[in-house]
């Protein structure tokens, strides 16, 4: 089984990476991040394209890298696959040719290569363009085509950067079920770097989120969105994020707003709220309402039939209402309103 | 810079150069009306210390500056003939000054020194080289000056002369190339003039019986139109002084 | 890609006034001395002239002398273009330095030095004639190392730039696909910089077949085995300036030929 277990720490110009990466055969993970978090570096640290400074790279109980041992397995060697996010197909060769060349390069007689390499293309639905040059395909083209060259030589863990980022958006979705479909029949370990939510949700099994070469939390799509570790991953679901000190059912925010929420365990809290959970209201609410402020509205955005309102005051907050609400209630740039939140609604959990 | 504020400065250029060029030039009119302070001498390149000597010793007396070419015979005819500024030429053999003469460039050229050819070999003879036969050996680097200069053509009538086949390794442009190749070592014997091998102490001579060997005989003569100096310099080599710096260099006096 | 970005504007603009006249200069410059080649040819006798032997032999003998210099330029020089383009070594810059020196160095300079190593008297020379009876001096081989001294360094120049200018990561991703150095070396990377390989061939080539001091120091002259044309030309011209323009035109018709023939790919892979 191609099981991947790698502890990665290096150093690569201003990025400190220091991050742990386990991938089961048939899994795929979702490495979630800002630019500059070092998603790219540890891609290409497990491909044997940039050098260790400490940890352990282990796949399929083969130890591919092991500084502290002297061990560090050439990437021609290593069995891992990458998909660059510029694809880099070979200009000078056809496209089967480029499917091909993993297949050719281990040794494999020219014809036979060639007809391994038109299975794949067969199967990316790309057959026709087989002696065209890849300057002549479309992205989403090219990209099937890196991934069939890159599956093509049998990997036993499979990386992919961005593998959907140079799609334009009309493209993105087809491809992208495409694309679930060829992983799903892959038998290695995949892992699969992108920066879109939506992307990391469809396509990954369980998500790494890295944050300044550090993982910040991991976890499925589920257990990310109803408990965020921090700003970015909150980002990432749409919701709201905030720190503050527990007693008794009292809330208090770092900013100072207190929330009533009965069941938050005591101490150092994450609190997180659904922008779905907030509703607006034009004026104070009437009764005794509980976390409640006033706020001025800083963005509406619309989206389909909701608007995404942003609520400026003692602590920012994102609401979502329907477009019919936010008209009723006159929410513009630098409108006043009340922000409310049910206290059931408000999951809080330990720091 | 803007296009016209360009072109003042490309012409400022342009004079500078044209300024340095022409200083040089001054002094080399072949005018005649005006006493020059230098004269060129085109003189066959076994000429070159010999000569060197007879410049200093006329520079010193008419104070008028003295500048060579030293190179083939045939190189030094075929420049004059295309106008190259020389004051004077001493050529190696009667046929290159006869061409010169044969263009109205020059008049009664006199022949003021000979010289006789000699087997260069590299200092100690390593190869043992005795006689003219030797030469024959495939196995020996040969190098003889080429058809085109005087010591190339004395050469071939030695050789002919003597009934021997030699076949070259190189044809060098003149007599002092030969020279040279045997003295580096690249060729293990060469045919030079005599006067050639006195000079340098990297070779020594294997004579040339004299009944096969040529006589070169060096003409002389004034360019047209060369100022009086050129005359002065022609005597200077036919007189006593000249004839002696001559003989101390090897070469035979007519 | 950046070709798009590219405007066409650019191509059909007139150039400014200064530049076209400058340019104007610098082609008459280039041009005139052809010019006047071709003016004081000696047409009439040109066939006879160029059924000559000693012509024949110099053409032919610098055909194959070039080419043979080429193509060891192009064994020697691509494999060192590729050392100093890709691997970081204390004195580097030094090594390149001394890869392009032939091409500042006076060619008959270079003769010279090429005769201290190499010449039956040199450091290696004379171990080659002791041991393998090896000598270069009045050989065709001796052409081959001098006009290879002179045309290796443009080879190593143009192909170490493009070297250079490679996306590396294509290597990369050939490991990636399991191939090793000569692999990538033979697939990936001498594919995509063998225009810059050709323009190089191309460039080497020419200046092999016009060196002439190197060759006459080193080599020596001697028709059909040292001989070149522009050796050729050289003994010609003590002859008379007829002959020597005969084979000049020669050279000149064979190396505009080439440079014509190539039209934009020799710039455009530089």
């Amino acid at each position: 089984m191609s099981t991947l277990e790698a502890q990665l720490q290096l150093t690569r110009g201003t990025l400190e990476l220091d991050a742990a990466i386990e991938a089961r055969a048939g899994e795929t993970v979702a490495l979630v991040g800002r630019n500059g978090a070092g998603k790219t570096t540890l891609l290409l640290a497990l491909a044997g394209l940039v050098a260790l400074e400490r940890g352990r790279v282990v796949l399929d109980g083969d130890v591919l890298d092991d500084p502290s041992a002297g061990i560090h397995v050439v990437t021609e060697r290593r069995r891992v696959g990458l998909l660059f996010q510029d694809y880099l197909l070979f200009q000078q060769m056809s496209i089967v040719e480029n499917v091909a060349f993993g297949l050719k390069v281990k040794g494999m007689r020219k014809r036979d290569a060639l007809s391994a390499a038109h299975v794949w293309l067969e199967r990316m639905e790309l057959a026709p363009f087989a002696d065209q040059r890849p300057s002549s395909l479309s992205g989403g083209q090219a990209q099937r085509v890196a991934l069939a060259r890159a599956l093509a030589a049998d990997p036993k863990l499979l990386l992919l950067d961005e593998p959907l980022a140079a799609i334009d958006a009309m493209a993105r979705a087809p491809l992208r079920r495409s694309l679930i479909a060829h992983l799903d029949q892959f038998e290695g370990s995949r892992i699969v770097v992108t920066h879109d939510p939506v992307e990391a949700v469809l396509l990954g099994d369980r998500i790494v989120v890295l944050e300044d070469g550090r993982v910040a939390q991991t976890g499925t799509a589920e257990e990310l969105r109803s408990r965020p570790r921090s700003p970015y991953v909150a980002d990432l679901f749409g919701l709201n994020l905030w720190r503050g000190t527990s007693r008794e059912g009292l809330v208090t925010l770092e900013s100072g707003l207190e929330l009533v929420v009965p069941e938050a365990p005591a101490g150092q809290v994450l609190v997180s709220v659904s922008p779905r959970a907030v509703a607006l209201h034009g004026e104070h609410p009437e009764g005794s309402p509980r976390n409640t402020w006033e706020g001025i509205v800083a963005s509406v955005e619309p989206d389909h039939d909701v608007v995404r309102v942003r609520l400026e005051g003692v602590v920012a907050v994102t609401a979502l209402v329907t477009t019919a609400a936010a008209s009723e209630l006159g929410l513009v740039r630098g409108a006043r309103a009340w922000a409310a939140i049910k206290a059931t609604e408000i999951v809080a959990y330990p720091a | 810079m803007r296009g016209p504020r360009m072109l003042p400065v490309l012409f400022a250029m342009l004079f500078a150069l044209a300024a340095c060029g022409s200083e040089e030039s001054s002094g080399e009119e072949g005018g005649g009306a005006t006493e020059p302070s230098r004269i060129t001498v085109f003189a066959a390149a076994s000429l070159t210390d010999a000569f060197g000597e007879i410049g200093e010793v006329f520079s010193e007396d008419e104070s008028v500056e003295v500048e060579f070419n030293f190179l083939a015979s045939s190189d030094l005819a075929t420049q004059i003939i295309e106008g190259a500024p020389a004051d004077v030429f001493a050529s190696a053999d009667q046929t290159n000054m006869d061409n010169v003469v044969a263009e109205g460039l020059a008049t009664d050229p006199v022949v003021f020194v000979e010289n006789r050819l000699s087997i260069a070999v590299r200092q100690g003879n390593p190869q043992s080289i005795a006689t003219l036969e030797d030469l024959e050996n495939e196995d020996l680097v040969v190098a003889l000056c080429n058809e085109e200069c005087p010591a190339g053509r004395y050469s071939l009538e030695i050789i002919e002369g003597a009934g021997v086949t030699v076949e070259p390794d190189s044809l060098e442009a003149d007599v002092r190339g030969v020279l040279t190749r045997v003295g580096l070592g690249e060729a293990d014997a060469g045919l030079v003039y005599a006067t050639d091998i006195a000079a340098d102490p990297e070779v020594e001579a294997v004579n040339i019986p004299e009944d096969v060997n040529v006589i070169a005989t060096y003409p002389i003569a004034p360019i047209e139109g060369a100022p009086q100096a050129a005359s002065d310099f022609v005597e200077v080599v036919l007189s006593e002084t000249g004839q002696g710096i001559l003989i101390d260099y090897g070469f035979q006096v007519p | 890609m950046s070709k798009a970005l590219i405007h066409s504007r650019r191509r059909s603009a007139k150039p400014p006034v200064a530049i076209a006249a400058l340019a104007i200069v610098c082609v008459l410059f280039l041009l005139l001395p052809l010019v006047a080649l071709v003016l004081r040819a000696p047409w009439g006798r040109l066939a006879g002239e160029l059924a000559q032997p000693e012509i024949r032999s110099a053409l032919w003998l610098s055909l194959r002398v070039s080419l043979a210099a080429t193509f060891l330029s192009l064994l020697l020089g691509v494999p060192l273009a590729w050392i100093l383009a890709r691997w970081d070594f204390p004195g580097r810059s030094f090594v390149r330095g001394v890869a392009l020196l032939p091409l500042v160095l006076p060619p008959v300079v270079g003769g010279v030095a090429l005769l201290l190593v190499l010449g039956r008297l040199g450091l290696v020379g004379g171990l080659l004639e002791d041991l393998f009876g090896m000598r270069f001096f009045g050989t065709t081989a001796g052409v081959v190392v001098a006009e290879t001294f002179v045309a290796l360094p443009f080879l190593v120049l143009i192909v170490e730039a493009a070297l250079r200018a490679l996306d590396i990561r294509y290597e990369d991703a050939a490991a990636t696909l399991g191939a090793g150095a000569w692999t990538v070396f033979r697939r990936v990377t001498l594919p995509a910089v063998l225009p810059a390989l050709g323009a190089g061939a191309v460039l080497a080539w020419a200046r092999a077949l016009g060196e002439f001091g190197a060759t006459i120091t080193f080599a020596g002259n001697l028709p059909g085995r040292t001989q070149t044309i522009p050796l050729a030309v050289y003994v010609e011209l003590q002859r008379g300036l007829d002959g020597a323009i005969v084979l000049s035109l020669v050279l000149v018709v064979i190396s505009l030929t080439v440079i014509v023939a190539m039209r934009d790919r020799l710039v455009s892979s530089l």
